[in-house]
């Protein structure tokens, strides 16, 4: 987000329209094309235009980039954390094994973790609307997954669930809460079509999970679930680059 | 007639300011030091700038205290807002865009 400045001969006009020239003029770059220094008048409307684009491409991509870290996290997250749910079933007979469902756990938590670290950072200097919306809504996911793994246990313990049925029941609810959440953060701010995409495709999912148990549903949600979080960093990126490279320089 | 280009805009530094804060709206508010770390300038400089925009009526500064220190806050107005379009709006005329 660095503007940087390089001095060179410039020749501008000042206020009266009379073509200047000065040696000690700065310019500015930014995203790569430059401009007259930070207290020229501008002298060529283009580059006016030029000046806004490249602005507005820099805030696109800042903004974009708190989203790309979570779908990052989350991906890694969903893809070890279930692998090695679905590995630890395939060996042991019973279910995964002890270990295992400590070390989801442990995953788990370290993505929310970075998932409020990533959170603060992006809303810190800012106040409004935004960080209001970008609280209330980190709360709804916090909140969410703490009353519907209770909704899990709770269940579990009435209905005496086996261990197979009770990794479908929680890896459905798991699905269901990602998949309204993603959709209705798709609306936050302007319509984020990848994001609602992703909460669709996990809403989809999740009316298969109830006929995936043990191994393969384990590693449907490592794949598709994992996957999908990953997918949606990389088009995030892609969006990303994008912006940054459409330079309109004129 | 002439188009003629919004003078207190038509500065890099203040245009580069006017573009970030109409891009994040009249609702919200950046500290001063996240917007001078966004747009690379100097303390001094933004300083000068933001007063030139806060005299003009385009943006408006809120000065607070976080965890007792002081934190200014900025924000540009519906005026300052209304500006900026037209300064656009001016700009594309002239270069013969839509």
């Amino acid at each position: 987000m660095s503007a940087q400045k390089t001095k060179e001969l410039h020749t501008m006009k000042n206020e009266e329209g009379r073509q200047i020239q000065s040696e000690h003029s700065e310019t500015v770059q930014v995203n790569g094309n430059s401009y007259p220094s930070d207290d020229s008048v501008i002298t060529d409307p283009a580059h006016a235009l030029g000046l806004v684009e490249a602005e507005n491409r820099k805030l696109d991509a800042l903004f974009a980039s708190s989203g790309q870290n979570l779908y990052v996290t989350w991906g890694l997250v969903w893809v070890v954390a279930y692998l090695v749910l679905a590995i630890s079933s395939l060996r042991n007979v019973g279910g995964p094994s002890g270990l295992a469902f400590t070390i989801y756990g442990l995953l788990l938590l370290a993505g929310v973790v970075v998932s409020i670290v990533c959170g603060v950072k992006s809303v810190h200097g800012r106040r409004g609307q935004s960080k209001v919306r970008g609280t209330v809504y980190g709360w709804s996911w916090c909140l969410a997954f703490v009353s519907g793994m209770f909704m899990c246990t709770g269940l579990v313990q009435r209905l005496n669930l086996s261990d197979d049925r009770i990794a479908i029941l929680y890896n459905c609810i798991a699905v269901l809460i990602v998949g309204i959440l993603y959709m209705s953060g798709s609306i936050l701010d302007a319509f984020d079509l990848p994001m609602f995409l992703g909460g669709l495709l996990m809403l989809l999912m999740g009316m298969f999970m109830p006929f995936l148990s043990g191994t393969v549903g384990f590693f449907t949600m490592a794949v598709i679930g994992g996957g999908s979080f990953l997918l949606l960093a990389a088009l995030v990126f892609r969006g990303r680059r994008g912006m940054g490279s459409t330079h309109t320089r004129r | 007639m002439a188009i003629k280009l919004d003078p207190v805009i038509h500065v890099v530094s203040r245009l580069r300011i006017m573009t970030v804060l109409s891009k994040i709206g009249t609702q919200e508010q950046l500290s001063f030091e996240k917007l001078r770390t966004m747009l690379g300038m100097t303390s001094g400089n933004l300083s000068v700038h933001l007063t030139k925009l806060e005299d003009a009526g385009y943006v408006t500064m809120f000065k607070t205290f976080e965890r007792r220190k002081p934190v200014t806050y900025v924000s540009v107005t519906s005026q300052g807002q209304a500006a900026f379009q037209l300064y656009l709006t001016n700009l594309k005329e002239l270069l013969g865009e839509d």
